[in-house]
């Protein structure tokens, strides 16, 4: 039969060139240099692989051991599997890696029969030479048995491979709140969407290994493919550069059932049993193969706890809306319903540029999302607030499943609504832990700035009974517009035809009042930290004349300065195809306006800034007025830009202020 | 500031066509990567109207209404490349899969419409491609298609020639599907052995034991008539041994204990049937505590409930 003859010749082609591998010997000397890694994959109770990549044919060798001072394991050479760049070697086939860059080779090294629940350190050399590792900051710990109740910390991220300030601040931040509490992660999911724009080999490196090469090191990464990824990678054939980076279970390695597809598996640690689907590229139907499969799967999985990820969120109002895109749509009308029939307690996503989570909800599945019916504990989950979800000791179907959205690892958040099952939507930059110990979940929001934006916690104890909230405790609904006169263009200062609007009037800034900002507040790498009394508001911002959206009720007598600042994104290439950048603000008295830390435009202020602003000139806010900023295009980034503008008033007991800016761009034809 | 779908014609690409006979696709984009579906049109509708069009603008434009439920104005969109760049194997490709999607739906679109066209009228050109890749992507639509409209010798055809050039699991179970529905028995199972036996897959297990109890079924009624088919003891066996490994293994358990049921049936144990098939409700109901059930369970409770009476009447 085909299918068979096809795959034994796989196999058999596998076989043949890991022969090989360990036959790589004396040719030419080419210096070899690391270009990937070393990082974790594939992890279990008794094995794990360890993945790198240098540039230069080398002699691939692991040692490991329970003292990085005595590394006295050496992985055979027969268990490193190595793969090469198209051009290396056209005929290695199925080893042959998708798309990297000329003399790349990647090393696959399973290490096996391993202790469970144990700590080994580990280096990676070419032949004698050392190439990382051998220190106490290479290290993996094996999983613990299934079903041990073992204590478990889990980092989601998503929607994070923007390569930028940032993404690495939510992994700073995550990383200093890890070590603060000194409790490591054992797990790091993603939820989809690491490497912008189109997930290439390139983007991979800089937008994921380069950013999180102290995480992974030390922790496996367990994938699910966003469509950042889908654009260059293909989840029915597991082929591209997000293949190349990850190796999933196909045969159920760590537990769970075999899958045959790296696209979608399953696996345990301890006593919780994790889901990974592909939301993007494969049929999501009933009769589809995932679908069959995760019914299987669920019906054997025997934990404490399941978790389930994927990319598409069934629930959002973030970037993207749950009950107008069909992905989104899909997964929630098809797929949790076999998501909640087989025990899930929590579902993770990304997609959608914010952070949302939800009350304890079951049966959600309608379209659009209403939250009558469906809510079996509308309070907010939290410890120290309405208390945590409960529910029965075990795995039970219907008896509520808590959704988290957290696509804020990096790209830009933002919001169009409240999803009516919702009960925290933070639009902040950030990523969820999870910790779970016997019969308590407990999942945390960390900001950016290493603050704990939401806590929620699932408690499985005894016997619960799930009843539907008859009318629940929804959110309000979300909205942008207030009730204040619109503001049109000024006539006295015209405005260019054809522009592209970059910063959009009303949209959602960071501001600071009432305090001196750091110096480098204009700068891309700066975080404006609840701590330090940044705050988030739609523009205008301003007090008096009843024409801001953000009211400063404080800012009479009491301080004359506003700091604000804003970011936006650019693709690769859109800067060198504008002939003008232009700042339309409608502003009372003055202002200075600085692009990613440069000053591009003053107005009314004639010295200062530092906290030596002197001679503001009044003026009133009369409609908005274009303002040319020369050269101001050639401070653009491409991706993530800062857009600073500093109001000040010209007197502390004046009857307004007023600061209104966006952004606008002049194509070049 | 489009950056045209990276459907190159270099050799790791040609198998993106396998891809796109299989499942709706999602087209590259660069540029707006980051904006909801409904922006990204008016985005490129405003690039149409300010630059003109082009076969890739269509076809960007397509997947995004795609990816709205705006199934009409993909398949129009997706028309217009067409007629611009008739060679555009993707768009051909997802046009034909839209018009799959139209088959059996009640409600079809005017004539006039290009969704109610026919698929395999969209297809035709590309099942003789010369590009092996392309050829092969769209025999398995067509297969698909026939599949749909189930003509079962055409669409066995079909999976078994994208099967000689391609491994997949989901070619694989329709071929025995449609297999199933001729009558070739044999050809079925072994080809869902072969894929067990390399993949493990327990969705090719699920449906191996489905086969073996109909293929004991179909033997009983043959013998009686026929006596074609004279092993209804060793796929009874088999069956038996998926059955009782899965009861073991499986938390949830009511699907095996629906089969396992029908095993009983098989064997005349009718007490043993209604045994299981009480079991399977009883677990169910507690699966179907819910105003939106998942519809499988739904059918299985059909099932076994159906099953529970036929049995009940024997022993009567």
């Amino acid at each position: 039969m085909c299918t068979q003859s096809n795959l034994i010749g796989i196999l058999k082609l596998v076989l043949v060139v890991i022969g090989c591998a360990s036959r790589v010997t004396g040719n030419e000397p080419v210096e070899v240099t690391l270009t990937r890694g070393p990082y974790l994959q594939l992890g279990s109770p008794d094995s794990i692989s360890i993945v790198w990549r240098t540039v230069g044919k080398s002699q691939p060798a692991v040692h490991f051991g329970l003292d990085y001072t005595n590394l006295d394991h050496t992985v055979p050479a027969t268990s490193i599997v190595v793969r090469t760049a198209p051009k290396v070697d056209e005929s290695a086939g199925p080893l042959s890696l998708h798309s990297a860059p000329d003399g790349t080779y990647q090393y696959e090294a399973t290490i096996t029969g391993l202790e469970p629940d144990t700590r080994y350190y580990y280096s990676i050399s070419d032949g004698t030479k050392q190439l990382a590792g051998g220190d106490a900051n290479h290290f993996f710990r094996t999983h613990p048995l299934r079903g041990s109740s073992r204590s478990t910390r889990v980092w989601v991220v998503g929607d994070s491979g923007t390569g930028d300030a940032r993404q690495a601040a939510v992994h700073n931040a995550m990383r200093g709140y890890v070590e603060k509490q000194n409790k490591p992660l054992d797990l790091y999911l993603h939820v989809g969407d690491m490497a912008y724009p189109k997930g290439t080999d390139a983007e991979f490196q800089t937008n994921f290994f380069d950013v999180y090469q102290p995480t992974i090191r030390n922790t496996v990464c367990w994938a699910s493919m966003g469509n950042h990824e889908g654009q260059t990678s293909k989840g029915l054939l597991g082929i591209g550069p997000y293949y190349d980076a990850y190796i999933c279970p196909k045969r159920a390695e760590a537990g769970g059932l075999p899958s045959t597809t790296e696209a979608f598996y399953s696996f345990d640690f301890a006593n919780v049993h994790f889901v990974c689907l592909d939301s993007h590229d494969l049929d999501r139907k009933p009769a589809g193969i995932m679908a069959h499969w995760l019914r299987a799967d669920l019906e054997k999985a025997n934990t404490d706890w399941i978790v389930a990820y994927w990319h598409h969120p069934p629930y959002t109002k973030g970037s993207h809306d749950s009950d107008k895109e069909e992905a989104l749509i899909e997964m929630r009308e098809l797929i949790m319903p076999i998501i909640e029939a087989g025990g899930v307690d929590l579902v993770l996503t990304g997609h959608s540029h914010i952070y949302e989570r939800s009350m304890l909800i079951d049966g959600a599945y309608q379209t659009p999302t209403i939250a009558d019916g469906v809510v079996l504990d509308d309070g907010d989950g939290d410890p120290n607030g309405d208390g945590p979800y409960r529910k029965s000791k075990g795995l039970h179907a219907h008896q509520g499943t808590v959704q988290v959205v957290t696509g804020n690892g990096g790209a830009k958040v933002s919001r169009m609504g409240t999803s009516p099952v919702m009960k925290r939507v933070i639009v902040e930059y950030g990523s969820v832990l999870l910790d779970i110990d016997g019969d308590t979940l407990v999942g945390s929001m960390i900001n950016r700035a290493g603050d704990r934006s939401d806590l929620f916690s699932i408690v499985k104890q005894g016997t619960v009974v799930p009843k539907v909230i008859a009318s629940p405790k929804t959110l309000p609904p979300y909205t942008v517009a207030a009730n204040r006169p619109k503001i049109s263009p000024s006539e006295m200062t015209p405005f260019p035809k054809n522009t592209i609007t970059v910063v959009k009037p009303n949209s959602e800034w960071d501001y600071l009042v009432n305090a001196t900002p750091s110096p480098s507040w204009t700068s891309v790498s700066f975080i404006p930290s609840d701590e330090s009394g940044w705050k988030t508001g739609t523009t205008g911002i301003g007090y008096g004349d009843s024409d801001d959206i953000t009211d400063l009720k404080d800012m009479k007598n009491s301080y004359t300065a506003v700091y604000a600042r804003k970011d936006f994104e650019l693709a690769p290439g859109t800067k060198e195809k504008l002939s003008e950048l232009g700042l339309a603000i409608a502003y009372d008295d003055g202002f200075i306006a600085y692009l990613n830390g440069n000053e591009v435009l003053r107005v009314g202020v004639k010295t200062g800034p530092d906290g030596k602003i002197k001679d503001v000139k009044s003026h009133e806010a009369d409609g908005y007025e274009y303002f040319a900023l020369p050269n101001a295009i050639q401070y653009l980034n491409n991706d993530e830009n800062i857009l600073s503008v500093e109001g000040h008033n010209d007197s502390l007991d004046s009857s307004d202020f007023s600061l209104d800016p966006y952004l606008i761009a002049v194509p070049k034809d | 500031m489009i950056v045209k779908p990276t459907l190159r014609h270099c050799k790791a690409c040609r198998f993106v066509y396998f891809v796109f006979a299989l499942c709706p696709i999602e087209v590259p984009s660069a540029a707006f990567g980051h904006d909801s579906p409904a922006t990204v049109i008016s985005q490129l509708t405003a690039i149409m109207a300010d630059k003109g069009v082009s076969a890739e603008l269509f076809f960007r434009r397509a997947s995004e209404f795609r990816a709205i439920r705006y199934y009409h104005r993909a398949a129009y969109d997706l028309t217009q490349a067409l007629a611009i760049d008739n060679n555009m194997v993707a768009a051909r490709l997802e046009l034909a899969r839209l018009q799959l999607q139209e088959i059996g739906n009640q409600h079809r679109s005017k004539s006039d419409n290009p969704l109610s066209r026919d698929p395999l009228e969209t297809i035709a050109s590309l099942t003789t491609h010369e590009d092996q890749a392309v050829r092969t992507a769209a025999i398995a639509l067509r297969g698909e298609i026939h599949l749909a409209r189930q003509h079962w010798e055409e669409a066995a055809n079909d999976f078994t020639q994208a099967l000689s050039i391609e491994s997949n699991l989901s070619w694989c179970l329709w071929r025995a599907e449609a297999q199933m529905q001729l009558g070739l028995v044999d050809e079925a199972i072994e080809g869902l052995e072969s894929a067990h036996a390399i993949t493990q897959s327990p969705v090719v297990r699920r449906q191996l034991c489905d086969i073996y109890l109909e293929a004991a079924m179909k033997t009983r009624l043959e013998d009686k008539t026929h006596g074609r088919f004279p092993s209804e003891d060793s796929y009874l066996e088999q069956a038996s041994k998926i059955i009782k490994d899965e009861l073991f293994n499986n938390r949830l358990k009511s699907s095996w204990r629906i089969r396992s049921g029908k095993l009983h049936m098989l064997y005349g144990e009718s007490q043993k049937a209604r045994e299981e098939f009480s079991e399977a409700l009883e677990e169910l109901s507690a699966r179907l505590e819910t105003p939106n059930p998942d519809p499988a369970l739904v059918q299985d409770r059909i099932t076994a409930q159906s099953l529970l009476a036929e049995c009940t009447q024997q022993s009567r």
